[in-house]
């Protein structure tokens, strides 16, 4: 399909996501994925997920610790920082999470926020 | 609220505050997070307090049930606040009762966990007691008259964050409910109150802005949030002034006199 005039293109954050689990964790971006929408329809509801649209981009975890970028749409980022705040869970291990900061293209969102 | 004519009345008392790190003269916007160390939660009371000042929390409380954690070698540690806090947990309010005189004179905080209606009734009609936790797990309740005592003897009632943050369905909905029973009660009371995720590793803890936007989400004003943050800190702060030694009585303080 033809891709959107400029001024009709969704406008998006990136939030840089440190997370923490116990040393013996492990799991996948899929996972983290699936308990991040859990939790946006969770206390969201269906028509507040929709909106913030959450969708993990960027994703490394290893050893108990990891980071993620996760797109959401501009506007919506007091929503989503309230929903990832409800992951508690992934894949059965417990996770800690805090958002590292918000940036507004995913280059600068990784210059900034993390790791090299 | 009385509170405030005990703070306000203070002048150079914060000198007797030499235990807390950093900025003694900025209390109120200070943000305190209380949390169950080890071996009542998972983690370690240093684990908590290094994970809480990665959040950018300037203090944890850590509210001991068992534990006694050696807080001066945390807070060194850590270079943040922590706070020697004790959690009664009773069945009956006589058992409580006798923890609570046994316990006020060695900690700077004293929280009793609520959760019956007694339990409940028995907290906020005792101003020697800081903290009410939990009054609505379990089936506790509380209503119009209680928060009344609570706003007299100036006995904080927790809104307690954790089952928001780490249950779902049915149960969730029920501390939702709850927690917004608890919130008009407590505004139309004008009662104190603190705000807690009520961890018990830290891998439940969660930022300020975090607990802040997630309060926003169940209909709590961020401004409530954050002033329930920051009330951990402030009741530290007068209990340790309260114990200090210049203290005799609000607005009666030991002090130099010239002549």
């Amino acid at each position: 399909m033809k891709h959107l005039p400029k001024h009709l293109r969704p406008r998006w954050r990136y939030l840089a996501v440190g997370l923490e689990a116990w040393p013996d964790a492990d799991f996948s971006r899929g996972a983290f994925q699936r308990a991040v929408w859990y939790a946006a329809g969770n206390l969201l509801g269906d028509a507040g997920s929709a909106d913030a649209d959450l969708r993990v981009l960027q994703f490394s975890f290893g050893g108990g610790t990891g980071e993620a970028v996760v797109r959401v749409r501009r506007g919506e980022v007091d929503p989503a920082r309230a929903a990832l705040a409800c992951v508690s869970e992934v894949d059965g291990h417990s996770v800690g999470l805090h958002v590292r900061g918000v940036s507004g293209t995913i280059r600068a969102c990784e210059e900034r926020y993390l790791k090299p | 609220m009385r509170l405030s004519t005990v703070l306000g009345g203070r002048g150079r008392a914060s000198d007797t505050d030499t235990a807390i790190p950093k900025r003694p003269g900025r209390h109120p916007s200070r943000m305190y997070e209380a949390v169950h160390a080890h071996p009542d939660g998972d983690s370690t009371a240093a684990r908590f307090a290094a994970t809480a000042a990665h959040l950018g929390y300037e203090g944890v409380v850590v509210r001991a049930q068992e534990a006694t954690p050696d807080h001066a070698a945390v807070r060194e540690a850590s270079g943040i606040d922590v706070v020697d806090a004790v959690e009664v947990v009773a069945s009956d309010p006589e058992r409580a009762s006798g923890a609570v005189g046994g316990l006020r004179p060695d900690h700077t905080l004293l929280c009793v966990r609520g959760g019956t209606d007694r339990l409940n009734r028995f907290a906020v009609e005792n101003d020697r007691i800081d903290v009410l936790t939990q009054p609505m797990t379990d089936g506790g309740d509380v209503n119009h008259v209680l928060a009344n005592r609570a706003a007299e003897n100036g006995v904080r009632i927790e809104f307690d964050f954790g089952p928001v943050l780490r249950t779902t369905g049915g149960k969730r909905v029920q501390a939702l409910r709850n927690l917004r029973k608890l919130r008009e009660l407590v505004a139309d009371a004008d009662a104190p109150y603190v705000v807690s995720a009520n961890a018990e590793s830290h891998l439940e803890l969660r930022a300020p802005r975090e607990l802040l936007a997630v309060g926003d989400a169940v209909g709590f004003d961020p401004d409530t949030v954050r002033v329930g943050l920051r009330e951990w800190s402030v009741l530290a702060e007068r209990n340790r002034h309260r114990q200090s030694e210049s203290f005799i009585g609000p607005g009666v303080e030991r002090g130099r006199h010239d002549g």
